[in-house]
């Protein structure tokens, strides 16, 4: 592969939420870059910060919730420093995101094609009328059958499975840089799950775009994405190649994760003792050290940095 | 036909021919009918764990709900311990539901927030009068204990434990009636990854210790495939295959369990997905129920004229049954 430079560079972010009694620090240091033209997964638990993460690269944090430390870089911009107003005009355009559950992004009381139309007429200098013949193509080239008709169909009137297909094409209608898919196979049954990941990835392949698929399935990843990064307590454990990391994980807490989803060797299920904590405090330590088989007090004591070992980023001082 | 095993003579739950069916009203408030359940047989023995496996709106988890009295049945036999089960014989019906338990799929729903779990669990003791008021209380130590919990949680609310913590009690507070059979809804499907494996161990745990029977309703294949001993894969209201767990994993038979199967990547998290032999298409549709034929036939990538119609489930080997006749097909030619 070519040296390209990075979509996106995401470098030592750190947020923090404010509750009414106590302030939690999800990111605490999150640091990776999303190459051009490349299919990247941000695999974590719950609580892990993947989605906090994905929601600043959007500027859409949840209320109470802001940015301390680091830098987001795209195109030599800043988007931690960016305005609401300066945001607006990228969301959609260069950026845009779609949900676990298509209908959300969906408006129930308006047709399914002036929903994407209205994406074009905001960002792209082309006439309304343009804009209809463009939503009708781009539902056509997401597989709808007989287009010029749904377009002015309703959301209710569309299957799940094609709802997923009119959420995406609005989210793709600008051809965007970057397309953010937070879990967009949760909850859906696992025929329909490759269905929809096959279609994410030709919808970004022919666009020439790069996508961020969040999620908390590992074994989704292989068949989707070529690079992964591994979350954990608010920051990057694991960073590279997916399709080396997958066979060779070297990180104790993916280790840990994909043996979790493998098949079970003797008859019992892997588990990782313990839960995730909330984040309460800022990090002195490894996130993971509690949990971990292999860490000492060193582990609790040293807040591991993310460095090159074996063809990947580490963020381990026992590996 | 006859699904039971020849092997063992009185099963712990029989049930035959079930139908369950809800009416319903459409968004233009027409009224219709749903059959959700229709026509399923199986059997669950004493100390078994059985898997019904299938995409949502399958009509999996309506079965375990018609089983335990949340909703009737609308035709069809449940025989449990040899006695045919019925919620309109309601006194017959509560002394045998103490024997017959549930573990929902998310723990936080599953209790009342305003009660300790101390007390959540007692009210499920308060079903047994062979114990008085302290062996009860005992036996809520005893119960947490046995999930690993420690016993000074008892006062806690369930907003002060975890949903790993909570599943863990949920388990304890399934067994404190000693129940015979757990209907298991999802039991690890709203919790963490790191913390399903926990969970499942525990459950295979406590069958080994007591020798109670699971019918395990799950979408995640890697919790059938460590906890089930038969399976049975349900396809819009019908299973379309049931057999011993090692020949539905190793030699999966109707194309929709091979589709199921490979779709969820077992063994190499995806990364050989050239391999995959049979990919569906296409979404469940309730109208594919109202065909005659075969239900998976628009998503099925082998379909032929024959599809259209009806398909018997037939037994293909000792225990083996499937509803395609193109798997008996290739069976009989190769011999």
């Amino acid at each position: 592969m070519t040296t390209m430079n990075p979509l996106i560079e995401i470098q030592n972010l750190a947020a923090s939420i404010r509750n009414e009694d106590q302030t939690l620090f999800p990111l605490q240091g999150v640091s990776f870059s999303i190459k051009q033209n490349t299919r990247m997964a941000l695999v974590g638990e719950s609580g892990s910060g993947k989605s906090l993460t994905a929601s600043a690269i959007l500027g859409m944090l949840p209320i109470g919730s802001q940015l301390n430390r680091g830098s987001i870089l795209m195109n030599g911009r800043n988007l931690a420093s960016f305005s609401e107003k300066e945001f607006q005009r990228i969301r959609g355009k260069e950026i845009s995101i779609v949900f676990q559950n298509p209908r959300a992004s969906l408006n129930p009381v308006r047709t399914v094609g002036s929903q994407i139309s209205e994406v074009l007429q905001v960002h792209e200098n082309i006439s309304r009328h343009e804009c209809n013949q463009k939503a009708i193509q781009m539902l056509e080239s997401l597989g709808i059958p007989d287009p010029t008709k749904r377009a002015k169909d309703y959301p209710h009137q569309y299957s799940g499975g094609m709802a997923q297909r009119a959420a995406l094409a609005m989210a793709m209608a600008c051809q965007p840089a970057l397309l953010i898919a937070d879990e967009p196979t949760s909850g859906l049954d696992a025929t329909l799950q490759q269905q929809v990941l096959d279609l994410l990835t030709k919808q970004v392949k022919e666009q020439g775009s790069s996508l961020l698929l969040i999620t908390h399935d590992i074994s989704v990843v292989g068949s989707t994405c070529e690079e992964v990064a591994v979350m954990y307590g608010g920051r990057i454990m694991e960073v590279g190649s997916a399709e080396l990391i997958l066979r060779e994980p070297r990180h104790p807490y993916t280790e840990k994760l994909i043996d979790s989803f493998s098949r079970s060797k003797d008859g019992k299920m892997t588990s990782i003792p313990g839960a995730v904590k909330p984040p309460t405090n800022e990090l002195r330590g490894c996130p993971f050290a509690d949990r971990c088989h292999k860490s000492d007090a060193d582990c609790i004591n040293h807040l591991p940095e993310l460095v090159p070992s074996e063809g990947r980023m580490i963020a381990c001082i026992k590996v | 036909m006859k699904l039971e095993d020849k092997k063992f003579h009185t099963p712990l739950l029989q049930v035959r021919d079930l139908i369950k069916e809800f009416d319903i009203r459409d968004a233009a408030l027409r009224s219709r009918t749903l059959r959700a359940v229709d026509g399923v047989n199986f059997v669950v023995e004493k100390r078994e764990t059985f898997a019904i496996v299938g995409e949502s709106g399958s009509g999996k988890s309506t079965i375990g709900r018609v089983l335990l009295g949340l909703t009737d049945k609308s035709s069809g036999e449940i025989i449990f311990d040899q006695e045919p089960l019925s919620i309109k014989n309601r006194e017959h019906f509560r002394n045998i539901r103490k024997r017959l338990q549930i573990v929902f799929q998310d723990p936080v729903t599953a209790f009342d927030p305003r009660i300790s779990i101390g007390r959540s669990l007692m009210e499920f003791l308060e079903l047994r009068d062979d114990l008085d008021k302290s062996q009860r209380q005992l036996r809520v130590d005893e119960l947490i204990n046995e999930v690993g919990l420690d016993p000074d949680m008892v006062k806690r609310l369930p907003s002060q434990m975890s949903g790993g913590q909570l599943q863990r009690l949920s388990v304890a507070r399934a067994l404190a009636s000693e129940p015979d059979l757990i209907f298991l809804d999802e039991p690890t499907s709203a919790l963490d990854v790191s913390i399903r494996g926990q969970i499942v161990n525990l459950l295979m745990e406590r069958q080994q210790q007591r020798g109670v029977s699971y019918l395990l309703v799950a979408h995640d294949l890697r919790v059938v495939a460590v906890m089930a001993d038969r399976v049975a894969v349900m396809y819009l209201g019908q299973f379309v295959e049931i057999s011993d767990k090692n020949k539905l994993f190793n030699r999966p038979l109707h194309p929709y369990t091979r589709g199921l199967i490979e779709a969820a990547h077992l063994d190499d998290l995806g990364l050989n997905r050239e391999k995959d032999s049979v990919r569906l298409s296409g979404e469940l549709s309730e109208n594919d129920a109202k065909s005659i034929g075969c239900r998976l036939a628009p998503r099925c990538p082998f379909v032929e004229l024959k599809c259209n119609e009806p398909q018997q489930l037939n037994e293909l080997s000792p225990g083996q049954f499937v509803r395609c006749w193109k798997a008996m097909d290739i069976k009989n030619k190769s011999g």
